[in-house]
């Protein structure tokens, strides 16, 4: 389906970890923190950067991400919750994800694949299609490790069988953390795979939160007269944490969102760095609008 | 465990001569390593906990139960393995008050990582078990806070009589002065100084707990300093006899220590009445379930005319917060030498705050000193500063680097009471670490008036306080509006309406971390038991011991703790590790938790 080259509006939130969104717990908490991030950039007073077809929409807190720490004292981490299953979105939604984090390497870099069919478990071939961009990342440099989320263990080992670069994280929701499948858990310790938890739902935003989104940014003043013709399908979600090493504390905390309306708005947080403890939050939106031929 | 200079320790009347010089010297000797070290800055979180034990020997043909001094015999055994090699040492033993005690620390401090945490109980395992092999098969070791009948007579093996002439060290109706430590003079010498400087010797009441048949009014026969319906103590070894349990944190610069202090001060008494374990003393119930404030008063040192103006023993809780930014909370008169306070700030430049909580320990005067320690290089010593700061026993205490160290800044967590197993002791240790880590990512702020914080320490200690009484807490622990209210320890721990509770916080961070399955598992349980203590779906140590003198066969109703009864619950916590509490635990399986004893490396990457 060839989702035509539309706008594209990128979303730069505040800092996450200051904001009172913060506070909640569990995954309801999550799809909360990824949906208020992205509102907030252009419910306030925000700036609007256009170029081409790219508007940058910024909340009105951006600062440096990384303040004054050294880059080998920060641990840079990527994830990225993909919805779209082609090559091209993968590889912008880890530019962006590099760009706005204003270095030239990840530490880290996952993938879980999000709504992507509920209930149908994801091929392999999918997966090792994405894989095929992760490694390229490595080769170039940009990224130290990769690895993915919430796949079972059996794809998993066929996937690290398979690839030349292997994963070196496998993320399991939290909920599993006490009933790790035996087997993934000594297949990581054979492999020196790190298993690590998280709590975030497969899907960054339910499509509930997803339309909300929309319809609040469709009533924005720059973008109302696009809304009638606006077909959005979300791209990617992409969450950016930044970890002062020694430190055991949270800098930096982003989520990017990519809607499949080739929108891209990136939530941006920045954050207080009195302490060197910054955590910041990006949500990118590349949203894709499926402008119909025949229209404007 | 404090200053161990060896060497020849002064008579009273000798220490007492040197007090000013102590003093003036200390000051400086601050000053210094102040100055030297103010600007340092890149130390990485390092942290360790530390352990006290109680060595129980048990006869159980008489079904009795008593101390074993045994401590300075197993010591030297302990610390062969730092002695030769400290580097890699697994476990680092110090002797305590107690001649039945002995306090473990880990080998090397734990670090930064959340994986860090999932080690912390598999150490303390280790270390009990170290203890535990050089015990004889009816002697156990037990991190119990308080032996229940310390203090009654033949309480310990050996057996030996108290001596109340005044050639004894305590003086006591009840505590032999062979219960002191013998195997470093400091413990003995602060006992009599202490005792000759505030002139009498030591005199607690605590309130006995009243039950059916406990005698009204409550009268010990033969003991007439006690005031009625009062448990009597009258020797330093019935308070610093207790063990505790401590967690020390370096911070990456004086400025972030001075924040973690301030920010866990108000803590305190929050953790005392989570981790509340002493509710008994010399065989009978007490009406109280912390050791605090009989701890304060085993080492009160004031002279009668001075207790109106020194409104504090020298143990107690702080009286001020550190940061300048914080010193609109502290608002209770603070007593300090005003030539002190000038160095202080003057010579060394120091903050109005700091300076001021500096001064303010060095109005105590010296209570031991070593003939070998008087003349120092104030440049390079700090002898003369460490013997005023360890004789200060509070609730925090803020630790300098010491000096031609790698050590950096530090501060000192210290109102917890020990808990009856491993897994509890490193649930609280992991969750006051998990606190300080979320007060750095969040810059949260949880200061309180002094004042407001003394209340809390006052109640925190009641019987079942952590089900019956309110704290004052902050509100808002993100912004600058200083505003605080009373809150149940529920509320403060697991959150309510408007205000998120340390739990939720804590697993923001943790959510934010890279953990993985093994901690998070541990960690998920830790705060499981704290969150369940909190609402009381578990009872608190105290709770459960008292629940279960109560409810033995044999017990009287008369507040009285018999051999037996003693024995009985002595017996069942050398269990609890195999055979579960629910009482104490719930349905946690401590089994669960997924500790080991080492990082796995691909997790340091």
């Amino acid at each position: 389906m060839d989702t035509a080259c539309g706008q594209s509006i990128i979303l730069s939130s505040g800092n996450i970890l200051t904001k009172s969104i913060a506070w909640k717990n569990g995954s309801d908490a999550a799809n909360e923190e990824v949906y208020e991030s992205l509102k907030s950039c252009f419910d306030g007073p925000s700036k609007i950067i256009q170029t081409g077809d790219v508007y940058e929409v910024f909340g009105d807190d951006i600062k440096n991400v990384n303040g004054d720490s050294e880059r080998q004292d920060l641990k840079i981490s990527l994830k990225i919750f993909l919805y779209s299953p082609e090559k091209g979105d993968l590889a912008s939604s880890i530019e962006k994800g590099l760009r706005l984090t204003s270095s030239e390497t990840l530490d880290t870099l996952v993938v879980t694949f999000s709504g992507h069919m509920e209930g149908i478990p994801i091929s392999l071939d999918i997966v090792k299609s994405a894989w095929l961009i992760l490694e390229d990342m490595v080769r170039n440099g940009k990224v130290k490790v990769i690895g993915l989320s919430d796949v079972d263990t059996q794809l998993f080992i066929q996937l690290h069988d398979w690839a030349q670069i292997k994963p070196g994280i496998i993320q399991i929701n939290l909920a599993s953390c006490c009933v790790v499948p035996p087997e993934l858990a000594d297949f990581c310790k054979k492999e020196g795979i790190q298993l690590l938890t998280h709590s975030d739902p497969i899907n960054a935003l339910s499509q509930e939160k997803i339309n909300m989104l929309i319809e609040a940014l469709a009533s924005h003043d720059t973008f109302k007269s696009e809304s009638s013709s606006v077909h959005w399908d979300l791209k990617w979600v992409v969450r950016y944490q930044v970890h002062l090493k020694s430190r055991g504390v949270v800098a930096t905390k982003g989520l990017i969102d990519g809607f499949g309306q080739r929108i891209k708005i990136n939530y941006f947080a920045t954050s207080n760095f009195g302490m060197g403890i910054v955590k910041w939050s990006y949500m990118c939106l590349q949203a894709a609008r499926n402008i119909s031929w025949s229209n404007t | 465990m404090g200053l161990l200079s060896e060497g020849s320790p002064l008579s009273w009347e000798e220490t007492k001569k040197w007090a000013n010089h102590v003093k003036t010297n200390g000051i400086e000797q601050f000053i210094n390593l102040y100055k030297r070290l103010k600007d340092r800055q890149g130390d990485s979180l390092k942290w360790g906990d530390e352990v006290e034990y109680l060595i129980v020997k048990f006869d159980h043909e008489n079904k009795r139960a008593t101390v074993s001094l045994r401590a300075n015999e197993m010591l030297p055994i302990l610390r062969e393995p730092e002695n030769q090699d400290p580097a890699s040492a697994k476990s680092l033993w110090r002797p305590e008050y107690g001649a039945y005690m002995v306090e473990g620390t880990p080998g090397c401090p734990y670090g930064a990582l959340p994986v860090h945490l999932n080690i912390v109980e598999a150490n303390m395992k280790l270390r009990r078990k170290e203890a535990q092999m050089l015990l004889p098969p009816n002697e156990m070791v037990l991190s119990v806070a308080n032996f229940p009948r310390l203090g009654c007579p033949g309480f310990t093996f050996p057996e030996y009589n108290p001596d109340t002439s005044e050639k004894g060290v305590s003086m006591s109706r009840f505590f032999p002065d062979e219960a002191i430590f013998p195997g470093h003079p400091r413990f003995a010498t602060l006992t009599r100084n202490i005792r000759s400087r505030r002139g009498s010797k030591i005199d607690i009441q605590i309130p006995v707990f009243v039950d059916k048949n406990t005698p009204r009014p409550f009268v010990e026969a033969g003991v007439p300093e006690q005031k009625e319906d009062m448990i009597y103590l009258d020797a330093m070894g019935f308070g610093m006899g207790c063990c505790c349990l401590q967690v020390t944190f370096q911070a990456s610069s004086i400025a972030e220590a001075l924040k973690l202090y301030d920010n866990l001060t108000p803590l305190c008494p929050i953790m005392l009445a989570l981790t509340a374990a002493t509710p008994f003393y010399r065989g009978y119930i007490s009406d109280v379930d912390c050791r605090w404030n009989i701890i304060a008063a085993s080492v009160d040192c004031r002279r009668p005319e001075e207790r109106s103006v020194i409104r504090k023993s020298r143990y107690d809780s702080v009286d001020t917060y550190l940061s300048e930014e914080n010193s609109e909370y502290n608002d209770i008169p603070l007593i300090y030498e005003e030539p002190h306070y000038q160095s202080l700030i003057t010579e060394g430049g120091i903050d109005k705050s700091l300076a001021k909580h500096i001064a303010h320990l060095f109005i105590r005067d010296p209570v031991s000193l070593f003939s070998e320690k008087i003349n120092q290089d104030n440049k390079k010593d700090s002898d003369h500063f460490e013997n005023i700061q360890s004789t200060n026993w509070q609730t925090m205490r803020f630790k300098p680097p010491p000096p031609e160290s790698s050590i950096g800044w530090r501060v000192e967590f210290r109102p917890c009471e020990v808990q009856l197993t491993d897994f509890e002791n490193a649930a609280v240790v992991c969750f006051v670490v998990l606190l300080t880590r979320v007060v750095l990512t969040y810059n949260l702020h949880f200061m309180i008036p002094i004042s407001k914080v003394d209340e809390n320490m006052k109640n925190a200690q009641k019987r079942n306080a952590i089900a019956t009484e309110k704290f004052w807490f902050r509100n808002d622990l993100q912004n600058k509006t200083a505003s605080y209210s009373l809150m149940t320890v529920n509320e403060i721990i697991n959150g309510k309406e408007g205000f998120p509770g340390l739990i939720t916080l804590i697993q923001n961070y943790l959510n934010s971390m890279d953990v993985d399955a093994d901690t998070q598992c541990t960690l998920q349980q830790y705060l499981c038991l704290i969150s369940r203590r909190a609402k009381g779906d578990v009872m608190t140590a105290a709770k459960w011991m008292r629940e279960f003198v109560t409810s033995h066969p044999k017990y009287s109703q008369d507040s009285v703790i018999t051999e037996e009864i003693n024995y009985d619950l002595l017996q069942r916590i050398a269990t609890l590790s195999e055979n579960h509490s629910s009482t104490l635990l719930g349905n946690i399986d401590p089994n669960r938790s997924k500790t080991q004893d080492n990082v796995p490396e691909i997790l340091t990457r």
